[in-house]
């Protein structure tokens, strides 16, 4: 170990030794008790690591949290709906069953004319 | 392992349907994907808002899951890291602002070293948001949220020598620029 090489592995591994390649750590714990530069780089590492790892911390409760990401979730669910029926898709979908129930309307209606032929489309067909 | 073999089976569940699944989902994850962003964007609402968004894509995109390509976190936050990324470039400028305006508390008893921690903890915080922004989400990603340098290189979408040569020079830059200031 070289103090170059454990300089590249302390800034892409940080200061805990048990998250570095399993083969390097020995050969680091070595060096580390014989190099004061070394002891030193490890010492401002773990400071930084501290220190970034505390200003990186949650300021608030994850229980609150998970509850409102929830809420908004779910929210967000009953709006999807809301927002499909007054999309472009919606409205052509709502169009085209108005369409369909004019269309049948249109054609069951005169027929309704005569009471036997509707009968026959009421009740399937067995009437007189 | 266990870990992951639980998350596949809530994903396979909630691919199905299965709300109850999913929102083990959301209480698991939330606060930590919430908490990235957070660091990221530093406003509140919006936060909740990407974070809020991530879920959604996650749900929509829940019958597709494949779980051997990644693990649920590491999608999660890619996720999120694309939508915060796609917000942070939107509104840049405002972004710098906010960054330059966070206080650090330290919560050690003695005020006199609360003040000093605070104070370096300031320091810091300022020579982090002075980071090139993939530095600063990288270094994020390894301190605080345990991740591998795969497990970043995958969420940043880079090569896994990319993401160490961002590591690297994070923690140098952080470094150099910390004696200076102390």
């Amino acid at each position: 170990m070289t103090f170059d090489k454990f300089e590249y592995l302390i800034s892409l591994y940080g200061a805990k030794i048990d998250t570095w390649p399993e083969d390097t750590q020995t050969s680091v714990t070595q060096f580390l008790l014989t190099s004061p530069a070394a002891q030193a780089l490890m010492l401002e590492t773990l400071t930084l690591d501290a220190q970034i790892y505390k200003i990186s911390k949650p300021d608030f409760a994850l229980g609150p949290m998970s509850a409102k990401i929830q809420q908004k979730f779910h929210k967000r669910k009953e709006n999807r709906w809301l927002a499909l029926l007054t999309s472009t898709k919606g409205i052509t979908a709502i169009g085209s069953i108005g369409g369909l129930s004019g269309g049948l309307l249109a054609f069951i209606l005169p027929l309704a004319v005569d009471g036997s032929i509707l009968l026959t489309f009421a009740i399937g067909g067995i009437a007189p | 392992m266990q870990n992951k073999l639980d998350d596949d089976s809530l994903m396979q569940a909630a691919g199905k349907g299965d709300e109850r699944a999913f929102n083990r989902i959301v209480q698991k994850y939330s606060g930590s994907i919430y908490n990235y962003v957070y660091r990221y964007i530093r406003i509140e609402a919006d936060a909740e808002e990407i974070t809020s968004e991530t879920f959604w894509r996650v749900w929509k995109h829940s019958p597709k899951w494949q779980p051997d390509k990644a693990k649920l976190s590491t999608w999660l936050y890619t996720i999120a890291n694309n939508l915060a990324t796609d917000y942070w470039r939107a509104n840049k400028r405002k972004m710098n602002e906010i960054s330059h305006e966070a206080e650090h508390v330290d919560d050690s008893p003695n005020q006199e070293d609360k003040t000093l921690a605070n104070s370096q903890l300031n320091a810091v915080a300022k020579l982090m948001d002075a980071l090139p922004i993939m530095q600063k989400q990288a270094l994020i990603l390894m301190v605080y949220d345990d991740k591998t340098i795969a497990e970043i290189a995958i969420i940043l979408g880079k090569t896994q020598g990319a993401t160490e040569q961002l590591i690297i020079r994070a923690r140098r830059e952080m470094r150099e620029k910390r004696k200076m200031l102390l």
